[in-house]
């Protein structure tokens, strides 16, 4: 398969791990999907970070982690947003954007008067 | 709730392992078992077989190991993080629960913790005593190297202490273990600036005040030029009198006082904190002070024979004392050969200077820290015994408790908890008893301390009282914590039912409250014993109803020995003339604390080598001191008034001096030379104790005063009525034949013997007090056992009465239990006692350690005390009403 896809960003990680489970509980391989989905295969993670960083971010209180029994019946570990995650995945969104917004913006600039 | 009947215990590496909460290496590699697992499903689904799907997931990955390790780093972290909160808030938990708890069983909790506040109060005190006197560095800048070195006589056991000019200078210029050496002698001055007044003053070589460190705040110290022979009349002054005398310490400097006749110009000032004496007022140079050792020339080899004086040398760095020891010892055996008719016999003894302090209280010092740590034991031990006495009436809570899931660590805190809070208000409250005990203790060890021995409750006492009332809550708790939580959850429950008291370690504590109690009524009685012993020695006076005073003729009125014999005789006159008195007399010294004129004996006949003749204390006195004092006569005649300076030398000796020479009791008509010609014994009269009340009576003699006007007079009255009129009286009289001469050291003889037996007297008292805490405690402990096990007797006691048994016969039973406890104590316990009473024996006056009256008593009281504690209780068997008992149930 070809990878085409682009590293993600270093700090971005994180920011993807809490609006992927924002939309609900959902386990690591959950997690690497939805990115993977909702990026249309352009953004893969790097699975070997994924797991670190989200017993970080529950060791943060971002996140909260739970064993629970998967879709096809195993016993997986299961993340879910914490009011605390929510917080933070609001400003860290705010402030992604507005760097992306302004990197595009520097792109798309007319060239440098003479 | 699930519910988790694993009666077995995971193995030992397990719980380990679950003492930092879930095992998280075993989840972590679930949680990555499972994402390889779901990917590889993905890709099988792809069309992958199943070990290609496998590898191409974990390829994807990339290093499993890396993230398996991280992810388990920092679920560990989180892990300690939690626990630590977790335990703060249990112990928040405990303490609230543990205070709630007391506040329901407030009286057993109070009780616990007077216990706990009698036992850290006095160890606390004890503590602050010692640190002071053990610990502390002496106030004197060179304190750590100052050494005391006095003359002793070979062979004995106690030094004189004094030593004289000459042997100072030789000791000084011979050595080389000390960096200086100093000598400082006391004398009594009188002062005129303003009223006369009598100041102490200290006569020091130049080198005392470099030797002690000490160096001025204002102007100087002496110099080697003041202390010689002719030079000009200077004084040193603490801080505390300069203020006195002029305000300001700086106002001082270059003023004259006038000390005995002579002006002296103040050169410097010294701070209060660096005296010695430590109530010193004036320092004169030794040269310029009219040292008496000099009044026939320094160099006057007769001066050696004069002892008076005080040496202290400070050690130089890194000499061993007992380097210093054989050097001076060498130094005087030299001075021996060379001057054997003053040093034959004479060496040196060198002391530490903090040893001068606790050398002679070490006795009492021991036996009071002994009794300190009993005390606080057998608090401990009440406090223990009465928990474990809360703890059984809460068996049903706790058994409930481990029921519903509490482990057993967390109960064992729990109790623990409770015990710590009860010791630590046990502790707050011991620590302010402290301050009052600690008076009490000081006042029994060391009575007459220095100033600068202040006592002080300082930040390291109140951190060592914390300690102890911490460590003894957790020691004393932990016993009865861990029993109970042994206690499987149902056999405890079954336990609150049936009521089958496994109280032996309650006993135990009880025996052990017993048995110490017997050794601290020992130790009192022994004390007491010693007390009145001490009241019933005989002192060859009658101190009751006496009143003294002294007078020093340093004037020049009084230069010609006929003027004081005169004066001495006017005095005498006029206070036998006063109203109330019923004798009056004078003498150059009291007795009980007059220590010692020493002069050498020689007897006619009865040749000795020069430089070896006897030694023996001699008192100047007028014809009324033996009559004022009530001296017995043995045979013979005391003075009378014709005994003056024309009529042939006199003397009177003492008892033992007539059995010591004259055994066959022949003693009258003899001559015997004291050093200013023969004089004919002609009287005997009873020992009187002069130098100290406790030794061994001395050979002493009796010069008439008017064949020896000394300068210094103390006069004593017998008188009816109030003493201090007297006294008072007596002040008047004396100003109205001489207005510029002070008196002073106004005493009753009573007192004076008070003051020398202050501190059997004193550890008497304390000895008892602690007996009375400790008999107090035992007591108590006693009546808690007996009622707590009377209580879980409720049903069988209450059977045996509705079967027929009569209420005395159980009444009595009770209180023989009661009595059999008690006993096995008195018997572990008297044999502590007999240890205690031979180390107490030693610092006590005339008690042998096999004082059968004390062990006695000590039995008697131990007995009526179990006696009493079981009264209540068995009175209450007696009465038990089988339906009750039953009720109970």
């Amino acid at each position: 398969m070809p990878d085409a896809n682009v590293e993600v960003l270093r700090g971005t990680l994180d920011l993807l791990i809490l609006k992927a489970v924002s939309w609900g509980p959902t386990h690591g391989y959950g997690v690497a999907r939805w990115i993977e989905q909702a990026t249309d295969d352009v953004l893969q993670i790097e699975e070997g970070s994924l797991y670190p960083a989200l017993h970080r971010l529950q060791s943060r209180g971002w996140i909260d982690a739970e064993w629970g029994i998967s879709e096809n019946n195993r016993r997986a570990r299961f993340y879910s947003l914490t009011a605390k995650g929510r917080a933070q995945l609001r400003v860290e969104a705010a402030t992604w954007t507005r760097f992306a917004y302004a990197v595009f913006a520097a792109l798309e600039a007319p060239p440098r008067p003479a | 709730m699930s519910s988790a009947p694993n009666p077995r215990r995971p193995p030992a590496w397990r719980r380990y392992l679950s003492f930092w909460g879930p095992d998280i290496g075993a989840d972590v590699d679930d949680e990555l078992r499972f994402h390889l697992e779901m990917r590889a499903a993905e890709y099988a689904a792809r069309g992958l077989t199943p070990a290609a799907a496998r590898s191409r997931a974990e390829q994807r990955f990339g290093s499993i190991h890396r993230a398996r390790e991280a992810c388990a780093e920092i679920d560990r972290q989180q892990a300690r993080a939690e626990h630590h909160a977790h335990m703060l808030l249990a112990l928040r938990q405990d303490t609230v629960y543990a205070l709630r708890v007391l506040r329901r069983q407030w009286l057993p909790a109070l009780a616990a913790v007077l216990c706990m506040a009698v036992g850290v109060s006095a160890t606390t005190a004890m503590f602050s005593v010692a640190d002071t006197l053990l610990l502390r560095p002496l106030p004197y800048p060179n304190g750590d190297r100052l050494v005391a070195i006095s003359t002793t006589r070979v062979g004995a056991s106690s030094s004189i202490g004094v030593s004289s000019y000459l042997d100072y200078r030789d000791w000084r210029d011979a050595q080389h273990s000390f960096d200086d050496m100093g000598a400082i002698g006391g004398t009594n001055f009188i002062m005129l600036h303003g009223e006369p007044r009598r100041v102490s003053a200290s006569l020091v070589s130049a080198s005392f005040f470099p030797t002690f460190g000490i160096s001025a705040e204002l102007g100087r110290v002496f110099a080697a030029a003041d202390d010689r022979p002719g030079a000009a009349p200077v004084m040193v002054v603490s801080d505390a009198f300069a203020r006195q005398e002029f305000g300001e310490p700086s106002r001082a400097l270059g003023e004259n006082i006038t000390l005995n006749g002579i002006a002296r110009t103040i050169v410097g000032v010294i701070p209060d904190r660096w005296r010695y004496p430590s109530r010193g007022e004036t320092w004169l140079p030794i040269a310029t002070g009219g040292y008496s050792g000099f009044s026939n020339g320094v160099d006057n080899p007769s001066s050696r024979g004069n002892r008076n004086l005080q040496v202290f040398g400070a050690l130089h760095r890194g000499v061993p004392l007992d380097r210093a020891r054989r050097e001076l010892a060498a130094i005087a055996a030299r001075l021996q050969h060379e001057w054997p008719g003053s040093n034959a016999q004479m060496t040196t003894a060198l002391t530490p200077m903090r040893e001068q302090y606790v050398g002679d209280i070490r006795g009492s010092l021991v036996a009071v820290i002994g009794a300190t740590m009993l005390v606080l034991l057998i608090a401990c031990a009440n406090v223990a015994a009465l928990q474990l006495a809360r703890a059984w009436a809460r068996t049903r809570e706790i058994a409930v408790r481990a029921a519903i899931g509490a482990s057993r660590g967390r109960i064992v805190r729990q109790l623990l908890t409770e015990s710590v809070v009860l010791s630590l208000a046990g502790g707050a409250l011991g620590t302010v008893l402290a301050i009052w005990a600690r008076e009490l203790i000081r006042r029994a060890v060391a009575p007459n301390t220095p100033a600068w021995m202040t006592f002080d409750i300082d930040g390291r006492v109140l951190l060592g009282a914390f300690g102890v009332s911490m460590l003894a809550g957790i020691a004393f708790g932990l016993a009865p914590a861990l029993r109970l939580a042994d206690l499987r959850a149902g056999t405890a429950l079954r336990h609150a039912t049936v009521g089958s008291p496994r109280s032996r370690l309650q006993r135990a504590f009880v025996i052990a409250e017993v048995a110490i109690s017997i050794i601290l009524v020992v130790s009192a009685s022994l004390a007491l014993e010693s007390v009145w012993r001490i009241d019933r020695i005989p002192l060859g006076i009658d101190p009751a109803g006496v009143v003294t005073f002294e007078v020093t003729m340093q004037s020049a009125r009084y230069d010609q020995p006929p003027a004081r014999a005169r004066l001495v005789d006017e005095i005498e006159e006029q206070l036998r003339a006063m109203p109330g008195v019923i004798g009056a007399g004078a003498a150059d010294r009291m007795p009980i604390n007059g220590c010692c004129s020493q002069f050498p004996m020689v007897i006619q006949g009865q040749p000795v080598t020069k430089g070896h003749e006897p030694f023996v204390t001699g008192t100047i006195a007028t014809p009324g001191y033996f009559a004022t004092l009530h001296v017995r006569l043995v045979s013979g005649r005391t003075f009378n008034a014709s005994d003056d300076a024309r009529a042939p030398n006199a003397m009177v000796i003492n008892q033992t001096f007539a059995d010591k020479y004259w055994p066959r009791g022949d003693a009258l008509g003899h001559q015997v030379n004291t050093g200013v010609g023969f004089a004919t014994i002609v009287g005997v009269v009873q020992d009187v104790k002069q130098a100290t009340i406790f030794g061994a009576p001395e050979p002493q003699f009796f010069r008439p005063y008017a064949q020896d006007p000394w300068t210094r007079a103390v006069f004593a009255i017998r008188a009816r009525g109030d003493l201090a009129q007297v006294a008072s009286a007596a002040r008047r009289v004396v100003r109205s034949i001489d207005p510029t001469m002070p008196i002073f050291d106004v005493q009753t003889l009573a007192d004076a013997f008070d003051e020398a037996t202050l501190t059997t007297r004193s550890l008497s008292r304390l000895l008892v007090a602690f007996a009375g805490i400790a008999l107090l405690l035992a007591a108590t402990g006693l009546y808690g056992l007996i009622s707590f096990l009377v209580e879980r007797r409720t049903r069988e006691l209450g059977l045996r009465v509705a079967l027929g048994a009569e209420p005395s016969r159980v009444a009595r039973m009770v209180i023989g239990q009661a009595v059999a406890l008690a006993a096995v104590g008195v018997a572990v316990g008297l044999g502590g006692a007999m240890l205690a009473a031979k180390w107490l024996a030693a610092a006590l006056y005339g008690v042998t350690p096999r004082e059968s009256s004390a062990y006695l008593l000590a039995v008697l009281i131990l007995g009526a005390a179990s006696l009493a504690a079981s009264y209540g209780p068995a009175r209450r068997a007696s009465r038990a009403d089988p339906m009750d008992a039953l009720r109970a149930e």
